[in-house]
């Protein structure tokens, strides 16, 4: 039940930070490509992998921090959502480079958050 | 306020993340994000379009619901470390088949949520029209 808590607690801070950050981006936001949700899925595959190296995805740690902070602060619903308003709005191309971007941008975030976690 | 109501929801989409994750499992496949990221897809588009349509309901709960319950429920980074765990087990074909079959999916489960929140909305003014 305790880890429950862990993860859940980690998950109201990092659904809040997503919140503000989303907000604090979009201010300077000047295109329709959706930056904020990419750079705080980006950021979120990072710590993710720096955290399951660290510590290893059975540890109380990782609960709080990676399965409920990063799993709170990323999202995959907003993503396809985004993606489809840009489909709607005739922007096909550039949906396809969004959820691309996220992909690809994401392997590469979490491959050096997986190394960065074994030298600490 | 809006950060104290997203965070409350975002508790119960965590915590139902985990419960998720801890009951869903199929041998080493990562059925249960899976399954969270394409059902969130369609929740958070069904649920942000149905809600805003109905007379006085608080936008404040729409967003708590929606950003908190659902977006805390889904995640990107899982999924991402998910597909380089299986790279990692030499499961390429699984890792690719994973990676790409969750986009096309979240797409066309929000695409479904857009379309059921029409529906919903059309038998509700049915329903009003005919009192």
């Amino acid at each position: 039940m305790t880890t429950y808590f862990l993860v859940g607690g980690g998950a109201a801070v990092g659904a809040i930070l997503r919140y503000d950050v989303t907000k604090l981006i979009k201010r300077y936001a000047l295109s329709r490509f959706p930056f904020a949700t990419l750079v705080i899925n980006l950021l979120a595959a990072l710590i993710l992998g720096i955290l399951a190296s660290h510590f290893g995805t059975d540890a109380n740690a990782y609960l709080l921090l990676g399965t409920g902070a990063c799993g709170g602060f990323s999202t995959f619903s907003t993503m396809s959502y985004e993606a489809l308003l840009l489909q709607q709005e005739k922007y096909g191309r550039l949906a396809l480079l969004y959820l691309g971007c996220s992909l690809i941008g994401g392997i590469i975030c979490v491959v050096i958050g997986l190394t960065i976690g074994h030298l600490f | 306020m809006d950060e104290l109501l997203i965070g409350l929801f975002a508790i119960f989409g965590g915590m139902a993340r985990y419960g998720v994750d801890q009951f869903v499992v199929f041998g080493h496949l990562p059925l249960a994000t899976f399954l969270i990221n394409l059902i969130g897809s369609f929740l958070l588009v069904f649920l942000t379009n149905t809600l805003a349509q109905i007379d006085g309901f608080p936008a404040q709960l729409t967003l708590g619901i929606g950003t908190g319950f659902v977006g805390a429920f889904t995640t990107f980074s899982s999924y991402i470390l998910e597909i380089m765990q299986l790279y990692q087990a030499h499961a390429y074909l699984l890792a690719t088949g994973y990676a790409l079959l969750s986009l096309i999916g979240g797409v066309i489960g929000a695409y479904l949520g857009l379309r059921a929140s029409r529906l919903d909305l059309i038998h509700l003014t049915k329903r009003e029209a005919s009192k």
